[in-house]
């Protein structure tokens, strides 16, 4: 599959793999010679993503192909098996490399090199580059170049990728490769161990040959076979590999270990002898114990009160940037949203289309939307903080505290992220790089109480909380409530984190090994280029979903919608409508009064039109509603949300919410006869829930039991088809998002059913307030 | 490894435990002869080796055996 040896057709496009330690400035070379058009997706059945961008150097094509940045070729799960893949050219959905773009950084070259060293074995034209080179002088590294490149035997190009300093040298090496240059040197692995790999390699082609004569093992991919216990390959369904050849490959290491060469101590013996081997004299000069600027602000940043305090503040900083600027921004889509949908309903006929389009799509379009504000600015802060250096210290701060409910520190920033969305904090974990933490920490992180929430806790305890306050109003009975919200969806995540990481994703609490990358200014254009990324990410991956969610509901509240219907429900006020009419025409008869009598009387009469015009139209939202096949789901699950204190309109909005939670509100105000447009701040829609009586009776639907238990179900539904939608792309699957849905809402519903039961205790079912 | 004292350097003697992690860290630059520097003690520590720092946690999975050195 290695196309070393394939004559190049200047027509045809070279493959190019970048590959790199984290923290070596790829992605900034990835983003410096490739153009803007970029191809950015995922690989099949892994959570990686892959990123292709493209060049044109003297007429010849250039295909980069970003890896994720990695210390070594070493996998330990199908994400980082990617990875090898790609570069032996086994993934057959990228095209194999011609050529493997090795970046490193130039002030930590030995621990570099660890990873050229495995680079050059896989048989693939290699060319180093030697990135931050502006740095490593600042480290008093010199180097001598001209050596260091006989020494490797591939081309070597120093390089300052932020500043693009290097830049063309690298485009000549480039337009100039030519399938040819392959490393000079060995890695000195001893000569059991060799004897082992060949050894092993034949007994696989022996497994093999019965059923693919074809399929032959790379020798890296044997070698990673014997190294790696517990590693990936044993489990990649390499050919050959069978039960009895694993076997071979525990006795291997056996043999390995009693002639003094013990797995996996042999490979960093091998690989580092060879890193000093080519370092030997080609590193001129370098100061050791040298306090650098990073050293310095570690010293204030890092510290355990002045580091947590830096830390508490940057946080409030990012905190209130997204209160304070996304908010707006998201009323300002929601009103715009709001005026389309007006506008269209205003050209268009009467009809399921018109719905259809101003309530089903561009509602949906505006749920999209109304995500990307918080998106992007959150996005904005984690590139920054990463970009500088800063993220790493964040997660050693909040390692200890993240410890103690069996997460790593990098887990701290996407959970509190999701206090202002789930949705851009799910995205974000992506810094974790270990399985089992990244997974718990996207399946609580829904249970931060999010922005979303806010509408329906602001209404409801508007509405049903008594306004109490002591100590001079300083603390007042509604905001505990508000504040028990919060503490109920932290308290809970805390436990369900606590709970998954001891059942579902049980295993040993992986080592948190980081790098502190030194701190350096982040270049603005791979910020914005990451924000863009993300916001792209969301709109691609998660978009169509949420918009096909909406326009389902939509089209269940909507149909099946007799058209008879609206006229019956006028023909109701026709004898109200009749009396209007008759005062009007009495008034006009009336020739006793004075003009601005008159002019009184007659506005009157038309805010009294207006207001029964207002109340025939929401009677027949309403009446449209109550047959629809939302209310007949609403009626079908009452005897489950019974115990809840629900009746069966309750029902139906948590239904309709299944798109975005805060659509409750909207839903609560069409069902209980209000007409559209409600918001959670409406005195009138409060009243209408005070006054809502259970049909037949004059038994309130709403009292304090209620409230709290609906409060308390949206505290722990998973009522987001944005989240859910995002959970399935980074978690490539549905299994996931089903399962936090499931489990979320069973403990929403069985947290509900405690407040309310709890609360009819309490206060006897009675309305109080 | 984890009583070093802040300041204090250690040539590492043994890493042992869970392989996975021990091949991890030898990634990472850490392996037997090599020189380090506690930076910050306690959980997580901070420590530098190589010109770079690196930061990690205690686990019952992983033993590091280092003979302090003097000075440093």
């Amino acid at each position: 599959m290695s196309s070393g040896e394939q004559t190049l057709v200047p027509s045809q496009t070279i493959t190019i793999a970048l590959l790199g330690n984290p923290n070596t400035g790829k992605s900034t070379l990835f983003n410096a010679l490739a153009d803007v058009r970029q191809h950015v997706g995922n690989y099949p059945g892994v959570t990686v993503e892959k990123k292709i961008g493209h060049v044109v150097l003297d007429g010849q094509r250039f295909a980069l192909v970003d890896l994720p940045g990695t210390y070594s070729l070493a996998p330990r799960s199908p994400d980082e098996m990617v990875t090898v893949d790609v570069l032996l050219g086994r993934q057959t959905d990228v095209a194999a490399p011609d050529v493997i773009l090795c970046v490193v950084d130039a002030s930590k070259l030995e621990r570099n090199l660890y990873l050229v060293s495995q680079a050059i074995e896989l048989g693939v034209p290699t060319l180093v580059v030697l990135n931050k080179m502006d740095l490593a002088a600042e480290h008093g590294i010199e180097l001598d170049i001209a050596l260091l490149q006989k020494r490797l035997g591939v081309p070597v190009i120093p390089l300052q990728a932020d500043r693009r300093i290097g830049l063309e040298s690298l485009k000549q090496e480039l337009s100039q490769v030519d399938g040819q240059t392959m490393p000079a040197s060995d890695i000195p692995f001893p000569d059991a161990f060799r004897e082992e790999v060949t050894r092993l390699q034949n007994d696989l082609q022996d497994a093999s040959s019965e059923i693919e004569p074809t399929a032959t093992v790379p020798r890296y991919l044997v070698e990673r076979l014997l190294l790696d216990q517990a590693g990936y390959v044993e489990q990649a369904g390499l050919p050959g590999v069978t039960e009895a050849v694993l076997e071979q490959v525990g006795e291997a290491r056996a043999r390995l270990a009693t002639a003094g060469f013990p797995v996996p101590a042999v490979e960093a013996k091998a690989r580092y002898q060879w890193v000093s081997q080519v370092l030997d004299g080609a590193i001129v000069s370098q100061f050791t114990d040298r306090i650098t600027l990073t050293d310095r602000l570690d010293h204030v940043l890092m510290h355990r009160v002045w580091g947590t305090a830096i830390f508490v503040a940057v946080m409030v900083v990012v905190f209130q940037s997204i209160f304070a600027w996304a908010l707006p921004v998201m009323d300002l889509i929601e009103e715009g949203i709001g005026w389309l949908s007006e506008s269209v309903s205003a050209v268009m006929a009467e009809g399921a289309l018109r719905s259809l389009l101003a309530d089903g799509v561009l509602a949906g379009v505006g749920s999209v939307l109304v995500f990307l504000p918080q998106i992007l600015i959150l996005f904005f802060f984690i590139a920054l903080l990463e970009e500088c250096g800063y993220m790493a210290r964040a997660a050693y701060l909040m390692d200890r505290l993240m410890y103690r409910v069996g997460l790593s520190g990098k887990s701290f920033i996407p959970l509190l992220s999701s206090f202002a969305c789930a949705v851009p904090g799910i995205m974000s974990t992506r810094v974790i790089e270990d399985r089992r933490d990244r997974l718990v920490t996207i399946l609580v992180a829904p249970l931060m109480t999010c922005s979303a929430r806010l509408p329906v806790y602001t209404l409801l305890i508007a509405a049903f909380i008594p306004d109490r306050r002591w100590l001079g109003g300083w603390l007042g009975l509604q905001g505990i409530t508000m504040l028990a919200m919060y503490l109920l969806g932290m308290v809970t995540a805390v436990l369900a984190a606590w709970l998954f990481k001891r059942t579902l994703l049980r295993g040993q609490t992986p080592a948190l090994i980081m790098e502190l990358p030194h701190y350096r200014l982040p270049s603005l254009g791979t910020v914005v280029r990451r924000v863009c990324e993300n916001g792209w990410a969301f709109i691609s991956g998660a978009g169509t979903l949420i918009l096909v969610v909406a326009i389902l509901v939509w089209a269940a509240a909507y149909f099946p919608h007799p058209p008879e219907l609206a006229s019956q429900v006028r023909a109701g006020y026709a004898e109200q409508l009749a009396a209007l009419e008759q005062r009007e025409r009495g008034l006009q008869q009336q020739d006793d009064l004075s003009e601005d009598q008159r002019q009184a009387a007659t506005d009157q009469l038309l805010e009294e039109r207006a207001e029964l015009r207002g109340e025939i139209s929401a009677a027949v939202a309403a009446a449209y509603m109550e047959q629809s096949f939302l209310a007949r789901a609403g009626h079908f699950i009452e005897p489950v949300v019974r115990p809840l204190g629900w009746d069966w309109r309750i029902g139906c909005a948590v239904i309709a919410s299944f798109p975005a939670r805060e659509v409750v509100v909207g839903t609560l105000g069409v069902i209980y006869h209000l007409g559209e447009g409600e918001d959670e701040t409406s005195e009138s829609l409060r009243e209408t829930l005070r006054s809502a009586t259970w049909p037949g009776t004059g038994r309130k639907v709403f009292n304090v039991p209620v409230a709290l238990s609906l409060m308390v179900f949206y505290a722990l539904c998973a009522q987001c088809a944005a989240t859910l939608a995002i959970m399935r792309r980074e978690t490539n699957g549905w299994g996931w998002p089903l399962f936090t849905f499931v489990y979320m809402t069973l403990l929403a519903y069985i947290g509900a059913f405690l407040t309310y039961q709890g609360g009819i205790l309490l206060f006897g079912g009675s309305p109080v307030g | 490894m984890f009583r070093l004292a802040a300041g204090q350097v250690g040539e590492i003697a043994s890493i042992s435990g869970d392989p996975s992690q021990v091949h991890r860290l030898h990634e990472l630059g850490m392996y037997q002869g090599i020189k380090v520097t506690m930076v910050r003690s306690g959980t997580p520590c901070v420590i530098r080796l190589a010109g770079h720092k690196l930061c990690f946690r205690q686990n019952d999975g992983l033993e590091i055996q280092v003979n302090p050195l003097a000075g440093g």
